[in-house]
């Protein structure tokens, strides 16, 4: 350790310890004095410790993607008030538009902590308020086209001044919010949570001296900084793209990613996704990159602490004026949950194309299909008054599965550790609200997310009104239409849908986002949430697991053959020579509706190719010098084309359901038939993934010409 | 010599995972033994640790346990089961439509490999059948349970699924049990030979998943009282005339009966034991409010005792599952005497949460051990003398200890002495966080409290620990590592139950007395049902779990004796809630939101008695034997400290630091600035000066 500060390694992980016992007992008050549910019962409150320059130290509390968020206030404020910060300055930031935080509803309080007449470090504490006024209570208000209509924008203002109450900004605060005594409340459960961080820390800093502070926060930030980038340093250098949609009605909005990895180094670009819109879908550079860096963390990092030294080994553009880094007056309180997790969710593809082409690759890295981006929550008001029913449980997902497991059942991710929203008791939500429940049980129709490795299942939640005769609301769902995607040829997986059910049975279908439904007592309201996708051949799954599925009643014995190819003896068991037949005829089936590749190549004309740098490609595919080859060892490709390029080309529509027609696209070997990787685009969309990795396209120049290449393939059948 | 003819025993039995403890006391006196834990055979154990104990009395084992006036046991027989998965097959019947929710995995996450891993569940999905029927918030039944349906459904659980146990729960039973009261009754009667549970009837109390996990729970650890039945029979036998008691997960004691009817209660006995001798230990000093801390191999627990009860939760994580168990409330943090000390990704020096455990155990053990442990630091660094471990029964390996330090200390640049405090500094940061947050999250202000530590190497860390988490004062039971037992032998018999309220306060106060007076009855017929009609050390009291409306969480509080019950009683529940949430919260944290009652409880105790039972230990007269030392005190500080033999500590002695106190039991180090004093019950209490503090090292 090349310490600035002078103080050993033991002292330094001392200190870390220190600020961490800090920002822990800071996110304890708040939990223990906030009175909101979502506070208290879902754990949606954060303490933040930072230097004095803004830089993240330590992170208290459950909402870790508040953490770096709290940079860009604490900057933001630094900038906008310079030498103006006192000893007993507490501010209170929530505009994303002007030094915010997450979104509007997430106020940040944040606070400078002075040693010695010196602005050593700063406080961050963040927690979902339940209102912040504007044109639609709750906090979610889809019906904003610009953020003036979105409620009370706050800028850093002070909350105290010099340790004396600024009761001025208190009074706008009361006054601009429809539960002004709760909201109350729980922000001055962050000021409580603000005034312990900033006890112990300036306690913590007297005893240790403002300098060698300084240094070992430098320290501590460099030790996380130095091991991420050797990490990332184990990912092949090169180009990796992923093109996808959020949504927005029917509309299908582009948000692309092109990963750059240079020797340890990631750069997101965003270039090339949509202008920003006038939904409160819009998003924040600060908030994408504080997502990103939560991910990378729990993919590669999970043992690190997380500090500043997590966020910079990479960095993130998002063309301004795009959805991703939106000026006012574009409405932006949905900031956190819809573009930008589609944001993250193509940037997390992106890296896990490049880790499936490092043939270095740490194997606790793990690749999956996607997570994270299927939201299906909803809000509504009784009748009678204003009063929000509460987000309703759709959100609890199944999981994409990934290499050699299975995905988890009502968990949305078989990786990282965050429970998802809104699983509370059934008795809670129906002691709370005015609702029943029919059921919540796991989805039913298990034949999306098939794989090798099949998806975990999502849950279906039906209830209605009970005790008052009608609720109105909106339903706030992503992914109606593009499900999120599976790996190495498994299919994608179930998309989020919202119905309503009539006493007489007929089922109604929602949009995914609605606005002023009605839901009498004589209705059944449904959320249906997503699942992941399946890693691998659907056709390469075990017979005894495609067995047990059955048995467990998962998947009907009709999907084990249409999906899986296995079939059962009449006795009961699996039938493994029947089913092997089936398979076989399945594969060639696939081959004869696929679209041959526009240029086949021949083994045998390649050897001159072969020789130079090798290394896996991605799953199943590996390059031997200039050449892609399939498992199966069929070539796909000469360097620098895409690996895709000598594939078989299987489209095929996934059902419809009044949206944009979506196929599905999967490429597979030419030869076996094998499904190598599935994608779900808007009917015309070219590929959209690309690995590049400098080994590929920098192989070794062809020692014979391209011409004498003997072609094959339908123009020449 | 030998007691006097006539002379009464209490007997406290601890059987832990590595020993079975045994403290004896006979009012004016204690004696303690231990003995190897015998594992599938709790039995052999426990009579080796009596027979050892009754040695040093002077008596057979015949003759102690003839003259036994009380026997209390704490116990792993439940707790094993559940850690191990080695439970009954058991079936859940629950309402249909929310099958699939059973399987959800709600404990603490946890990665391996870069994978989470699940716990898991002692269910397979097709052991859970859903029968149809509804029940809704007010009790009223939406959807009336058909009888054949429930035998029928369950006739497939025993046939199909061979389930030797049943646990019913269904939505809203707490509100009105009518429903799984019927089914219970279907299935006991049609299926003699399974043991069924019933989620209502067991913590009648919201939160389905929760009632459902302590019903399966319950049916899954019902065969795992054999071993403590043997042991009880085989007391009998030998003369022991009094019923075996067990202490309960909830820091009182139980008898066989209620245990077998009830046997997931005994699944925290362990920590249980210790910290209900530690709240004796404190009442006997005079302390009321105190925190505990308790060193194993593996892990520290943490406790707060409040007003000289320990504090209890009525819900929590109990081996992966989330159930209402109540218990007391031990937070487990991953540092304790066996964890490691190991290099992180970042080159940086970090302890636990792995650790050596008993086997292969810290390398100064001897038995394999490689890495450098907690223990092997202390003994690096002077704290432990090899020779005097356990009171010289178990020598360590000074080389072996040093040797893995300097290893370790290689991989950074550091000394093994450097090393080696290193590991000591960070585990002791650890406890200290551990501490400050479980303070935090209980509302107390620390000043308030004294800390009692315990259990292998606590000794050595306390001081420093009360120094830094805010704690004015330190105590050290002379028995420390038999205390668990202490506890055992001294605790009040103390059963609960719960009943659903849901009532908005005022509400109807005669509604709420009824309730009060209905589970009073019941638990007041628990009581009468474990035998003994002792009724002056009888009494019954009521507690209420009450928040302001719509919030998430209760507050428990006390209501008041029921024979003083009336309706003014519901009045002051009220103003005594707001007053402990304003002690917790900050008097700015109150509202004007109305208050409700969630659920009441009554709490039957009947008194162990015996006020003057002390864990009093002979003290010299004698002049203290003082050996010198030399400890490491600081990254680069040494110092000659004087040890001081604990055998020869004479009461009342007063002594200032820095100083080492070594015995049998405990070793504790008393930092420069703080002094020692020894009371009347032989418990040793280190006052920390003022200016002591952990900034002054850094």
């Amino acid at each position: 350790v090349e310490a600035k500060a002078g103080i050993g390694a033991v002292e330094l992980e001392i200190l870390r310890s220190r600020l961490d016992a800090v920002a822990e007992e800071a996110a304890v008050a708040i939990k223990q004095t906030a009175v909101s549910p979502i506070v208290t019962d879902s754990g949606d409150y954060s303490a933040a410790l930072l230097d004095g320059s803004g830089r993240l130290l330590a992170g208290g509390g459950f909402a870790q993607g508040h953490w770096f968020v709290a940079t860009h206030v604490v900057r933001s404020t630094l900038a906008k008030y310079g030498r103006d910060i006192a000893p007993g300055d507490v501010f209170v930031a929530n505009d994303p538009h002007a030094g915010g935080g997450y979104h509007p509803a997430d106020a940040v309080v944040h606070e400078p902590i002075f040693v010695n007449g010196a602005l050593v470090a700063w406080t961050a504490l963040s927690s979902h308020l339940m209102d912040i006024g504007g044109i639609q209570a709750g906090g979610f208000p889809m019906a904003a086209t610009e953020c003036y209509q979105e409620g009370l924008r706050l800028p850093a203002v002070r909350l105290f001044r010099a340790g004396v109450e600024n009761t001025d900004v208190w009074d706008i605060f009361r006054n601009n919010i429809r539960i002004a005594e709760q909201c109350e409340m729980d922000l001055r459960a962050l000021v409580a949570g603000s005034h312990v961080a900033c006890d112990r820390t300036a306690e913590l800093v007297c005893g240790m001296g403002s300098e060698i502070f300084l240094a070992a926060a430098d320290d501590l930030i460099n030790l996380t900084r130095r091991e991420v980038t050797r990490r990332l340093r184990l990912i092949e250098d090169g180009i990796y793209e992923v093109h996808n949609w959020a949504e927005w009605g029917q509309t299908l909005l582009p948000i692309s990613c092109r990963l750059a990895v240079t020797e340890g180094r990631l750069s997101f670009d965003f270039t090339g996704t949509t202008d920003q819109t006038s939904h409160f879908i819009n998003s924040k550079p600060y908030i994408v990159a504080s997502l990103i860096g939560v991910s990378i963390w729990s993919t590669m990092a999970r043992d690190l602490p997380i500090n500043e030294g997590l966020f910079l080994p990479f960095d993130v553009h998002c063309p301004e004026g795009s959805i991703l880094n939106c000026r006012a007056p574009a409405p932006i309180s949905a900031a956190h949950i819809y573009a930008a997790r589609v944001a993250e969710q193509v940037a997390m593809e992106c890296l896990r194309l490049a880790l499936a082409a490092s043939p270095d690759r740490d194997p606790s890295h793990r690749l999956t299909g996607w997570y994270g981006s299927a939201l299906g929550t909803s809000l509504f008001v009784h009748e009678a008054h204003q009063r929000v029913i509460r987000v309703h449980n759709g959100t609890t997902q199944g999981s994409s599965a990934g290499e050699g497991r299975d995905g988890y059942d009502l968990l949305p991710s078989l990786t990282t550790t965050a429970l998802p929203p809104g699983m509370s008791d059934v008795e809670v939500w129906e002691d709370g609200d005015p609702c029943l429940f029919e059921s919540r049980n796991h989805r039913p129709g298990a034949e999306a997310g098939a794989g090798a490795f099949r998806a975990g299942a999502a849950c279906e939640v039906r209830c209605r009104p009970h005790g008052v005769r009608r609720w109105i609301g909106q339903t706030m769902g992503t992914r109606a239409w593009l499900p999120l995607q599976g790996a190495a040829g498994g299919t994608p997986g179930a998309r989020v849908e919202y119905a309503l059910v009539s006493t007489d049975g007929t089922e109604r279908r929602l949009a995914n986002q609605q606005l002023g439904i009605e839901v009498t007592d004589q209705d059944v309201f449904v959320t249906r949430a997503a699942t992941g996708g399946g890693f691998g051949d659907p056709l390469d799954r075990d017979l005894d697991r495609v067995a047990a599925d059955v048995r467990d009643e998962r998947i009907t014995p009709e999907i084990a053959a249409t999906v899986y190819g296995v079939l059962f003896r009449e006795d009961g068991p699996v039938s493994e020579e029947a089913s092997l037949e089936l398979r076989d005829q399945m594969r060639r089936d696939r081959l004869a509706r696929a679209r041959r590749p526009a240029v086949a190549l021949v083994d045998g004309d390649l050897d001159a190719l072969y020789d130079g740098p090798a290394g896996p490609l991605y799953v199943g595919v590996v390059q031997r010098g200039r050449v892609a080859l399939s498992q199966s060892g069929t070539p796909l490709s000469v360097s620098p084309g895409r690996w895709t390029e000598g594939c078989a080309v299987l489209e095929e529509p996934l059902e419809r359901s009044g949206g944009p027609e979506i196929l599905v696209r999967s490429y597979l070997d030419p030869v076996t038939g094998r499904s190598l990787y599935v994608e779900a685009v808007p009917l015309g969309a070219p590929t959209t993934f690309l690995t590049s990795p400098h080994r590929w396209t920098g192989a070794a120049p062809l020692r014979t010409s391209p011409g004498m290449l003997r072609m094959t393939g339908p123009e020449r059948q | 010599m030998s007691p006097a003819e006539g002379q009464r025993f209490r007997i406290g039995i601890d059987v832990g995972g590595t020993f079975t403890d045994v403290v004896v006391s006979s009012g004016s006196a204690v004696w303690s033994a231990k003995a190897s834990t015998t594992p599938g055979e709790v039995g052999r154990g426990v009579l080796d640790a009596c027979s050892k104990v009754a040695g040093r009395i002077g008596l057979s084992p015949e003759e102690l346990l003839s003259r036994a006036e009380r026997v209390g046991l704490g116990t792993t027989a439940v707790t094993n089961v559940l850690a191990a998965r080695t439970g009954l097959r058991t079936g859940l019947v629950t309402t249909a439509g929310f099958e699939d929710f059973v399987m959800f995995d709600r404990s603490r996450p946890q990665v391996e490999g870069g994978w989470r891993i699940l716990a898991t569940h002692i269910l397979s999905r097709s052991q859970i059948v859903g029968i149809r029927e509804r029940i809704d918030r007010s009790g009223t039944v939406l959807l009336p349970l058909d009888p054949g349906e429930v035998i029928q459904r369950v006739g497939q659980l025993v046939h199909t699924e061979r389930v030797e146990a049943v646990a019913v729960s269904f939505l809203w039973s707490f509100r009105n049990p009518v429903h799984e009261e019927t089914a219970v009754g279907l299935i006991m009667a049609a299926f003699p030979d399974l043991v069924v549970t019933s989620g209502a009837q067991l913590a009648p109390v919201i939160r389905e998943s929760e009632r459902t996990n302590l019903a399966l729970l319950n049916a899954y650890c019902s065969g795992a009282l054999g071993g403590i039945e043997a042991l009880a029979s085989a007391f009998r036998a030998s003369g022991c005339q009094v019923p075996v008691l067990l202490m309960h997960s909830g820091g009182g004691m139980e008898t066989i009966e209620h245990a077998r009817r009830f046997p997931v209660s005994l699944a925290a006995s362990g920590p249980a034991g210790g910290v209900a001798g530690a709240a004796k230990i404190a009442g006997d000093s005079g302390t009321l409010n105190a925190l505990t801390c308790d060193m194993g191999g593996t892990s520290t627990d943490v406790s707060v005792i409040v007003g000289g009860v320990a504090a209890r939760q009525t819900r929590g994580e109990l081996m992966g599952f989330w159930a209402p168990l109540p218990r007391v409330d031990v937070e487990s943090i991953g540092a304790g005497g066996g964890s490691i000390g190991w290099i992180d990704a970042r080159g940086m020096l970090r302890v636990g949460p792995r650790s050596a455990g008993a086997i292969p155990g810290p390398a100064c053990y001897g038995r394999g051990g490689a890495d450098p442990t907690v223990t092997d630091a202390l003994v690096v660094l002077g704290y432990i003398a090899p020779d005097a471990f356990l009171g010289g029964e178990m020598p360590l390996d000074f080389d072996a200890a040093w040797n893995a330090c300097e290893q370790l200390g290689a991989g950074l640049g550091l000394g093994p002495e450097e090393t080696a405090w290193g590991i000591r500094t960070l585990a002791l940061e650890g406890m200290v966080k551990a501490i400050r947050v479980a303070l935090r999250s209980k509302g107390c202000d620390p000043r308030e409290y004294a800390l009692i530590s315990y259990g292998g190497c606590a000794g050595l860390f306390t001081a420093d620990l009360a120094a830094a988490a805010g704690v004015a004062k330190v105590l050290v039971p002379r028995l420390a590592s038999t205390l668990s037992a202490f506890g055992v032998a001294t605790s009040d018999v103390r059963l609960e139950r719960a009943i659903s309220v849901g009532m908005v306060l005022p509400g109807d106060r005669s509604r709420l007395s009824g309730l009060a007076g209905r589970v009073s009855a019941a638990v007041e017929a628990d009581l009468q049902d474990d035998g003994g009609d002792d009724q002056p050390r009888r009494s019954t009291f009521i507690e209420a779990d009450i928040r302001f409306r719509g919030q998430a969480h209760e507050l428990r509080v006390p209501v008041r004796a029921l024979q003083q019950l009336g309706a003014a009683s519901w009045d002051q529940l009220e103003v005594d809630f707001r007053d402990e949430y304003a002690r917790r919260y900050g008097k700015g944290a109150l509202t004007d939101s109305p208050v409700e009652v969630i659920v009441l409880r009554a709490i039957a105790i009947e008194a162990a008695g015996g006020d003057e039972l002390r864990m009093s230990h002979p003290s010299s007269n004698g002049k203290e034997t003082t050996i010198i030392r030399r400890v490491v005190t600081g990254p680069h500080e040494f110092a000659d400290i004087s040890v001081i033999d604990a055998d020869t500590l004479a009461s009342e002695a007063r002594v200032e630091g820095p100083v080492i106190v070594d015995g049998a039991d405990t070793t504790i180090w008393v930092p420069k600035g703080a002094a020692l004093a020894v009371d009347a019950a032989g418990t040793i209490a280190i006052n920390l000066a003022a200016t002591y503090a952990m900034g002054d090292r850094a």
